[in-house]
C-alpha cells in the first residue's frame, strides 16, 4: 500500500474509529464507488456504510458526485486525501486559535472539529449547557465566532463543499465547452482549462468573504452603512443558522507567515523578524491567497509608521560607526536598514516591487519557500550522511552536472572518499549519473559520467518519506495505547477518575510512562507535519 | 619558424658581452679542429646552428668542421638540438659533463630525456617509448642513474601507481605533488580541516559585532574580510607551515561556502542598486569578494547549530530498513526495535 493512503487510513482510524476506517480504506484503494460498491467490498451492512459516509461528508473528507447512467441517477462517493492529511494539523489549529483569539476561540475550533460543522445556534446551546455563567459567556463566544469568521479562519459551508474539486472543474469545463458551437480546438481546450482553474480559485476566494458580508447586511438591514464602515473591525454578526467549518487554507497561511518570520529571526535577528511581521501585517499578506508568490507592495515609510517604540532604542543594529553623527536613528532609518538586510540576506526575503516606485518592496514568498526547502534538505543530508557527503550534494546542486574529478577537487576530498560518498548518495536516490558517450559504440571506457542532483525529485521523495514516517509514528501511538488498553479502561471508570488513589503505584508509573511515550510521539508527528507544510503547502 | 625567430635574438645576446673566449675552459685532449669548434660553440650558451659554426670558422674546411662536431658530440662535449628544421649544437656545461661522462650511451640518452621533462617528471613507459629502448635496458639505466644520484623517482598525485623520474636536484612541480594540500602525495584532510576552521573562526569574529548576540552589523557594513585578508591572517598567525597562495585560500573559502558556513558577498560600495549587478559580473575578475559567516550560533566548523530536523529525530529518519517497513509486515512500526530504544531512552 502506498504511503499517502496508508497515512490517510491511519488518520481516519484515529479520528473516526474502525468502521469508518474500513469504508475509507475501500474508497482509498478502489477510488470512486457507488454505495452498493462499497457495501460489496466492505461486507458491511448498508446502514453502517451509509452512516460512515455521512460522518465523512459531515467532516468534509468525503465527496459525492451524481452521474446519469442510462435512465438511472447514480451517486458516486470519493474520498479527499488532501483534506484528510490536513486533519493532522488539528492540534496546531486549536492551539493557535487560542493564542491569537483567546481561550473561547480555541473551544470554538475544537467544537467545530468535533462536529465537522457548526452553527452559531449550536454553539450558544453548547455554552448554555456547559458554561457556568452562560449569559455573559454567550456574548463572548458570539464575538469570537464572528471574529474568526471575519478573518476567515472559519467559513460558511456551501453545497460545493461536498463535491470534489475535480468534479467542479469538469462541470465548469463542460459548461464552457457547451458555449462553443463547434467542438473546441486543442488551443481552446487549454484556454478553457486555465480559465476554469482561475474561476474556481476566485470562487474559493470570494465566496468566503462575500458570503460573510451578504449575511451581515441581510442581518442588519437598517445598519448597512455602519457595518460597511466597520468592515474590518470585529463588529460583524454571523447568522444563527448558517453552518461554519474550519478554513484550513487560512490557518496554513498564518502558519506560513509565522514560519517566514521565524526564519528571518533565525537568519538575521529578532529586529528583522519584527520588521518582517509588521511588513506582512501592513501589506495585508495575512488576508491574501496562499498560492500567491509575493505579497502586496509596501514601502519602508508605511512600516516605519507602525514601528513600536522600543525598537527605536533597541534596534539590534550596530551603531558604533554612527557615533560620529551622534543622533538617534529615526524609525524610517531603522526600517530602511532592515529592509536592506532582508533584501541582501541569502534567503532574499523581500525584493523591489516591479511596477511600483523605488521604495516599494514585496515579500518574495517563492524565494523564501525555496530557501526553506533547501535549508531543511541540507540539514537532513548533514545529519543523515555527515558533513562531507552533504558538501558533495551541495556542490552538485549548485554547479549542476559534474564529473567525479571535479567534485573531488571542489570538495577537497580524497578520490576514494569522493567515490564512496557519491555512491552512497546514489543508492539513496539523491544523486544520479548521466553518461555522455564519446564514441558511437558507447564503451564505458570512452564515456564521460556526470553526477547531478535533481532537487524537485528529492523533495518529492522526501515528502513521501515524511508521510511514511508520520504514518509509522501514528501507528506506534496506536500500538502503545492498545498495549495499555486495560489500564486506560480502568482510568476511564467513574470511581477511578474521581479518586486517583484507587490506582496502584505500578499502574501510576505505567500511566506516567505511557504519557511520556505518547507525548514524545505526538510531538514528533507534529514536527514532521511542520516539515510537510514546508514542502507541500507553503 | 621558431628557428628564424630565435636567430636574431641570439645574435643580440652574443654582442651583449657573451662569454668571451678567455673564460672558456677547453677540455684537454682535443685536436686542433675540435678545439676550434668547441670554442666557437661555447660562445653561444643558448646554442648555434651547425651552418653558422662552419661559417664562423672560415679557416677550416666545412667537412673537417663537421667531423669535429661529430667527434665532440661522441665525447658528449657537444649536444644536438633541433630547432624547426635546423640542427643546433650547444656546448655541454662542464658540471653536466662531469656527471654524464662516465655513463654509457643508453644511460646518457635516458638522462637527457629525463632532463628534458623538467620538474614535471617523465613516466617510465613514456621514457621507453621515446627512447625506443627495451624495458630491461631502461630499468637498468634508471637504476644506475639513481645510484649515482643523478635522477630520482617521484610519485604523481594523479597516478599514484606510476613511477615518474626527474633530475635529482629538482623540486617536483605542484602539478606532480598536488599543491599545498598534499602531503606525501596524499590529500591532507586534517590539514585542510584545521585551516578551514581557522579561516572560519577569523571570518566569524569579523562578521558580528561583539557583545549582545542580538545586535548585527548594518547592511552597508564594509569590513567583512576578503580572501587576501584571510591569507594575511593565516600567514601572521603561522597556522600553516606551507606557503599558501591566495588561490589556495580561495579554494579553502569555497569549501566553507559549500559547507554552508560562510557566504560570499559583493563588497559594499556606496548605495549600489540591482542595476549595478550586471556590470559587476563583467569585470568580476577585478572585484574582490568579501566573506561573512552565515549563522551566529555556529561558532566553529565542528559545532552544529543545535537544532535537529524532525525527520532525523524520529528513528525512521535514519532507519536502515525504512524501505522494507510496512504497516503489517515482519518489520513494522508496531514491533520496531528502534522505536523501542528511542521511546525508552
Amino acid at each position: 500500500m502506498s504511503t499517502q493512503p496508508r497515512l490517510c487510513r491511519e488518520i481516519v482510524l484515529e479520528h473516526f474509529g474502525p468502521i469508518v476506517e474500513q469504508v475509507a480504506q475501500v474508497l482509498l484503494t478502489k477510488g470512486r464507488l457507488t454505495l452498493s460498491g462499497i457495501v460489496q467490498f466492505t461486507q458491511m451492512p448498508v446502514r453502517t456504510v451509509r452512516e460512515a459516509l455521512v460522518v465523512m461528508i459531515q467532516h468534509n473528507i468525503c465527496f459525492y458526485a451524481e452521474a446519469r447512467e442510462g435512465l438511472r441517477q447514480v451517486c458516486f462517493y470519493s474520498i479527499g486525501q488532501d483534506e484528510i492529511l490536513l486533519r493532522l494539523r488539528i492540534g496546531r489549529i486549536i492551539y493557535w486559535a487560542g493564542e491569537w483569539f483567546g481561550k473561547e476561540a480555541s473551544t470554538i475550533t475544537h467544537l467545530m472539529l468535533l462536529n465537522g460543522r457548526l452553527t452559531l445556534k449550536d454553539l450558544k446551546q453548547w455554552v448554555t449547557d456547559n458554561e457556568s455563567s452562560p449569559q455573559q459567556k454567550i456574548v463572548v463566544y458570539e464575538q469570537k465566532f464572528s471574529q474568526l469568521a471575519s478573518k476567515r479562519f472559519i467559513t460558511a459551508v456551501m453545497p460545493e463543499d461536498s463535491k470534489a474539486r475535480i468534479d467542479r472543474q469538469l462541470e465548469a469545463e463542460a459548461r464552457a465547452v457547451n458555449e462553443i458551437l463547434l467542438g473546441p480546438s486543442t488551443r481552446e481546450k487549454a484556454e478553457i482549462e486555465v480559465k476554469v482553474q482561475q474561476q474556481l480559485e476566485d470562487e474559493d476566494q470570494s465566496r468566503q468573504m462575500i458570503g460573510m458580508k451578504r449575511k451581515v447586511t441581510e442581518n442588519m438591514d437598517d445598519d448597512v452603512s455602519a457595518s460597511k464602515r466597520f468592515a474590518f473591525t470585529v463588529e460583524m454578526d454571523v447568522e444563527d443558522d448558517v453552518f461554519f467549518r474550519i478554513n484550513y487554507k487560512q490557518f496554513t497561511k498564518y502558519f506560513r507567515n509565522e514560519a517566514v518570520i521565524d526564519q528571518a529571526t533565525d537568519v538575521i535577528n529578532r529586529g528583522a523578524g519584527q520588521v518582517l511581521r509588521l511588513f506582512l501585517e501592513q501589506s495585508d499578506s495575512f488576508t491574501g491567497g496562499i498560492g500567491k508568490e509575493e505579497s502586496q507592495p509596501t514601502s519602508a515609510l508605511h512600516v516605519a509608521s507602525v514601528l513600536p517604540h522600543d525598537m527605536l532604542t533597541d534596534s539590534g543594529l550596530d551603531s558604533r560607526e554612527d557615533s560620529v553623527h551622534n543622533d538617534r536613528p529615526t524609525a524610517a532609518d531603522i526600517v530602511t536598514e532592515y529592509f536592506e538586510l532582508l533584501r541582501q540576506s541569502p534567503a532574499r526575503f523581500i525584493k523591489r516591487a516591479d511596477n511600483k516606485g523605488h521604495n516599494f518592496f514585496v515579500v518574495d514568498f517563492k524565494n523564501i519557500r525555496l530557501y526553506m526547502m533547501r535549508k531543511l534538505f541540507d540539514k537532513l543530508l548533514k545529519s543523515r550522511f555527515g558533513n562531507s557527503t552533504c558538501r558533495i550534494a551541495r556542490i552538485l546542486i549548485e554547479k549542476g552536472k559534474l564529473e567525479e574529478k571535479q567534485v573531488q577537487k571542489m570538495a577537497m576530498l580524497p578520490a576514494k572518499d569522493t567515490r564512496e560518498k557519491l555512491a552512497l548518495l546514489c543508492t539513496h536516490g539523491i544523486c544520479d549519473i548521466q553518461e555522455v558517450p564519446k564514441s558511437a559504440d558507447r564503451a564505458p571506457s570512452r564515456t564521460i559520467f556526470l553526477w547531478f542532483v535533481s532537487l524537485d525529485k528529492c523533495y518529492q521523495e522526501l515528502l513521501i518519506d515524511l508521510y511514511r514516517s508520520i504514518a509509522n509514528v501514528r501507528q506506534r501511538i496506536r500500538v502503545e495505547l492498545a498495549t495499555r488498553q486495560r489500564l486506560l479502561e480502568k482510568m476511564e471508570r467513574k470511581d477511578v477518575s474521581e479518586n486517583q488513589d484507587l490506582l496502584s503505584a505500578g499502574d501510576k508509573k505505567a500511566i506516567e510512562e505511557l504519557n511520556k511515550k505518547v507525548e514524545r510521539l505526538e510531538v514528533s508527528a507534529g514536527r514532521l507535519d511542520e516539515m510537510v507544510m514546508v514542502y507541500r503547502d507553503f | 619558424m621558431s628557428a628564424i625567430k630565435t636567430e636574431p635574438d641570439m645574435d643580440i645576446r652574443m654582442s651583449n658581452g657573451l662569454a668571451s673566449s678567455s673564460n672558456i675552459v677547453v677540455p684537454a685532449g682535443l685536436s686542433e679542429t675540435e678545439k676550434q669548434v668547441y670554442i666557437t660553440a661555447a660562445e653561444y650558451p643558448a646554442g648555434v646552428s651547425v651552418g653558422d659554426v662552419t661559417i664562423k670558422i672560415g679557416s677550416i674546411p666545412a667537412k673537417d668542421v663537421m667531423d669535429g662536431i661529430n667527434s665532440l658530440s661522441k665525447k658528449s662535449l657537444l649536444e644536438f638540438q633541433m630547432m624547426g628544421d635546423t640542427p643546433y649544437v650547444r656546448v655541454v656545461q662542464m658540471k653536466d659533463y662531469a656527471k654524464t661522462s662516465g655513463l654509457d650511451s643508453e644511460s646518457k640518452l635516458i638522462y637527457s630525456h629525463i632532463k628534458e621533462a623538467g620538474n614535471e617528471g617523465i613516466w617510465t613507459k613514456d621514457l621507453k617509448k621515446h627512447t625506443n629502448l627495451h624495458l630491461n635496458v631502461v630499468n637498468r639505466c634508471l637504476k644506475v642513474l639513481e645510484q649515482k644520484q643523478l635522477v630520482k623517482a617521484v610519485k604523481h598525485v594523479k597516478w599514484p601507481t606510476r613511477r615518474f623520474y626527474m633530475l635529482y636536484e629538482l623540486t617536483p612541480s605542484s602539478e606532480v605533488t598536488g599543491g599545498a594540500w598534499y602531503t606525501d602525495q596524499e590529500l591532507d584532510t586534517d590539514f585542510i580541516d584545521t585551516l578551514a576552521s581557522a579561516c572560519y573562526k577569523y571570518i566569524y569574529s569579523r562578521s558580528f559585532p561583539r557583545g549582545d548576540r542580538n545586535v548585527i552589523f548594518k547592511a552597508d557594513y564594509g569590513h567583512y574580510p576578503s580572501a587576501a585578508e584571510v591569507k594575511r591572517f593565516i600567514h601572521e598567525k603561522r597556522i600553516s607551515s606551507v606557503e599558501l597562495s591566495t588561490t589556495d585560500i580561495i579554494c579553502l573559502l569555497d569549501l566553507l561556502i559549500h559547507d554552508d558556513m560562510i557566504e560570499k558577498k559583493m563588497p559594499f560600495a556606496g548605495f549600489m542598486d540591482d542595476e549595478g549587478d550586471s556590470d559587476m559580473e563583467n569585470d568580476s575578475g577585478g572585484v574582490e569578494w568579501v566573506y561573512k559567516a552565515i549563522n551566529r550560533n555556529v561558532t566553529s566548523t565542528t559545532a552544529s547549530d543545535g537544532g535537529i530536523d524532525a525527520l532525523s529525530e524520529v528513528p525512521c529518519g535514519k532507519c536502515p530498513v525504512f524501505k522494507f517497513c510496512t504497516a503489517d509486515g515482519p518489520i513494522s512500526p508496531s514491533n520496531c526495535e528502534y522505536f523501542n530504544k528511542w521511546l525508552n531512552f
